[in-house]
């Protein structure tokens, strides 16, 4: 229960009365403070009854007209609370909208909020949400806020929605080299060079259900009954994802980041690679180190759980608001027990740095790295299996990139890297002449990589920017594609 | 769609003005029997106040006219204690702006019947200090709307709640690979999908 101004004024109202009484020394003042204080406590009482049967008869829906869709889309979003009975308090309910979505432009936004005014009993709001950003997000609980005019409480109410965010369409994103696509389906790759590598396992005979495709004729001819033949996956050949997500990796705006369209593309590599049968495993590093080493298994579980890594993965602050370092899980958790200290009843400064101590001390410690080679090295560096490693990183740092790709080849066979241009993401590329010599510098840098033995190179990035880039390519400015390739 | 039900019958807006205005009525003519034509301007103003800016500057506002009536108050029968009850009357009437108006009756008689017993004991007990009284009967006062405050708390948030809002591991995933993504969302029951491979 929150007191507004209203009550308090009538708190100073009592003892403005309680001091004529002490003045003019009359008990008739303090006999009138009590009357008020008589009203204030039975004021509260009342609130606090009709507040219990608004709990009670409250029922609060947040739906989505669809809980998985593409990012860029917009899908509405309808807030709807129904009382039992109709209530004397005034109900402000807010939905809780999850930050990277988006309910409009900072103007002309409109809030995802109604009111239920004393004694409507139903209310319904529907907005559209844009959704810039792929990933899981989870909406919070919806508040309400019950008010009588001097106290009021804001309760949460509702179970949230979680929706699965897809990456962008296919379409928006350019992955090829020199400028040119080499197609949509990211994981589409060489035959002989990036297979499943699919081995033969066993025999057995063919029980309804089994394709025709699975029977393996010549055995059937041999054996003189339908057989099929088992595949087990070359678990030697296994893809490593390496995703790079420190600070770097944050260029661009909102959902259009460097990090957003790889991240797009290791979601569809990942997912190519699960439905072929190729075992996968994520390395996820960041500016402090290792993040995150998911195990390599064709399972769907783990799939799943390399898909929600991914989604769940942002790039992490730049160097200038880190103030110390990164808390380790056994300092984190020491300190979780100084500042609750073990009773339950917890004020507003606990509430507020439980969570971030909570996050540390429950999460797995992290490998501590000084750069994306020192972290694949790490990750890598006890496997002796042939495997595919591919990175996705930018060129912030190319003499590390180069490392970086060494030690990846050292310890497998095949490379591929996919990079972000940093002249696509944020930078000027209405002053084409200067945002052509980046990207020329930068094809030079992947180039070189390519020539690597068992290495590709490929750039990533929006393809409207590819296309404004390229077009001034074309624009008469003395340049032409030949000059990349 | 105003209408507000408790045991008892059902209490429109229409019963809350007339009540209200009944009750405004009667402190006016309580001061015009005890006080004279003085009174009846301290009633008038009154309900001027109690309509403007609400009930407690209403009745603040006919204490501070009955103290000006009455500038000497002893401890026996006075008819002063007339338009006092009448303003208890018009404290009870203020409760048909609630929802349960008869249990803010019950509180206010309570609490007002409590907080009056103690400034009379106060007064006595201390050769009739105004300063105490007003203390002792302002602390005790903030005590019960802090327990209210507290019991509201309580209610709407019980223990039980909070501590479902306690870090909960999923007991299938080892303890040393939990990471915080192992734990179950808070506050609802959404199920949460357990990853079944290997995380290191």
């Amino acid at each position: 229960m929150q007191p507004n101004s209203r009550f308090l004024a009538v708190w100073v109202l009592s003892v403005v009365l309680v001091g004529f009484g002490i003045v003019l020394e009359s008990p008739l003042y303090l006999a009138g403070a009590v009357a008020v204080w008589g009203w204030i406590v039975a004021r509260q009482i009342a609130f606090t009854i009709e507040l219990l049967g608004v709990v009670d008869g409250l029922s609060v829906t947040q739906e989505l007209e669809q809980t998985t869709f593409r990012a860029g889309d917009s899908v509405s979003v309808t807030l709807e609370a129904t009382l039992e009975e109709p209530s004397s308090l005034r109900l402000s309910l807010s939905g809780g909208v999850p930050t990277p979505a988006s309910l409009g432009d900072d103007r002309a936004a409109t809030p995802l909020a109604l009111t239920l005014e004393s004694g409507m009993t139903t209310a319904t709001v529907t907005r559209p949400v844009a959704w810039p950003v792929s990933g899981r997000h989870e909406f919070d609980e919806p508040t309400v806020t019950a008010t009588d005019g001097y106290v009021q409480e804001t309760i949460t109410a509702g179970d949230p929605p979680t929706v699965t965010v897809a990456p962008r369409d296919d379409d928006r994103i350019h992955v090829g080299a020199a400028g040119n696509r080499i197609g949509s389906a990211y994981g589409e790759h060489e035959s002989g060079r990036l297979d499943a590598g699919e081995v033969p396992a066993e025999l057995r005979e063919y029980v309804p259900g089994d394709t025709a495709d699975r029977i393996d004729w010549k055995v059937t001819a041999r054996l003189g009954t339908p057989h099929v033949r088992e595949f087990e996956t070359d678990t030697d050949r296994r893809t490593v994802l390496v995703v790079d997500h420190r600070g770097t990796l944050a260029d661009g705006s909102l959902g259009e980041t460097k990090f957003d369209y790889l991240r797009d593309v290791a979601l569809s590599f990942a997912e190519t690679a699960f439905q072929r049968g190729n075992p996968i495993e994520l390395v996820s590093v960041d500016d402090d180190g290792i993040t995150s080493h998911v195990g390599r298994t064709t399972a769907g579980g783990e799939y799943r759980t390399i898909r929600r890594r991914l989604f769940d993965l942002e790039p992490s602050a730049t160097g200038t608001l880190e103030c110390g370092r990164r808390l380790t899980g056994d300092e984190a958790r020491r300190r979780l027990g100084d500042i609750t200290g073990g009773g339950t009843d917890e004020g507003p400064f606990v509430a507020t740095l439980r969570p971030f101590y909570e996050e540390r001390a429950s999460g797995t410690d992290r490998i501590g790295v000084d750069s994306l080679a020192d972290g694949v090295r790490a990750a890598l560096g006890a496997q002796q299996h042939r495997q595919r490693t591919v990175v996705f990183t930018d060129c912030a740092r190319p003499d590390e990139l180069r490392r970086t790709v060494s030690i990846a080849r050292s310890s497998g066979t095949d490379v591929l890297v996919f990079l972000a241009p940093a002249v696509l993401y944020g930078g000027d590329t209405d002053d084409r002449e200067r945002a052509f010599d980046q990207y020329h510098d930068f094809e030079r840098f992947r180039r070189d990589l390519s020539r690597m033995e068992n290495v590709s190179a490929l750039e990533v990035g929006p393809v409207d920017r590819f296309s404004t880039l390229l077009t001034g390519e074309h624009d008469g400015r003395g340049r032409s594609r030949g000059g990349l390739s | 769609m105003n209408a507000d039900t408790e045991s008892g019958g059902a209490i429109t807006s229409t019963d809350r003005t007339a009540l209200e205005a009944l009750a405004l009525l009667v402190t006016l003519a309580t001061l015009w029997l005890t006080v004279g034509s003085i009174g009846v301007a301290i009633g008038l103003a009154t309900a001027v106040v109690w309509y403007a800016f609400g009930p407690p500057y209403g009745l603040a506002v006919g204490f501070v006219g009955l103290a000006g009536a009455f500038p000497t108050v002893g401890f026996g029968f006075e008819p002063v204690r007339v338009p006092i009850v009448a303003f208890a009357i018009t404290l009870l009437a203020a409760g048909v702006r609630t929802a349960t108006p008869l249990r803010f009756g019950l509180a206010a008689v309570t609490t007002v019947s409590g907080l009056a017993a103690i400034g009379w004991l106060a007064l006595a007990s201390t050769g009739g200090s105004i300063l105490l009284a007003g203390l002792v009967t302002g602390a005790v006062a903030a005590t019960l709307s802090y327990l209210v405050h507290r019991y509201e708390r309580l209610s709407v948030n019980p223990p039980s709640a909070d501590r479902s809002s306690e870090t909960v591991y999923d007991e299938s995933v080892p303890v040393d690979r939990r990471t915080s993504r192992d734990r179950p969302a808070i506050g609802h029951s959404r199920p949460y999908e357990t990853p079944d491979g290997d995380e290191r």
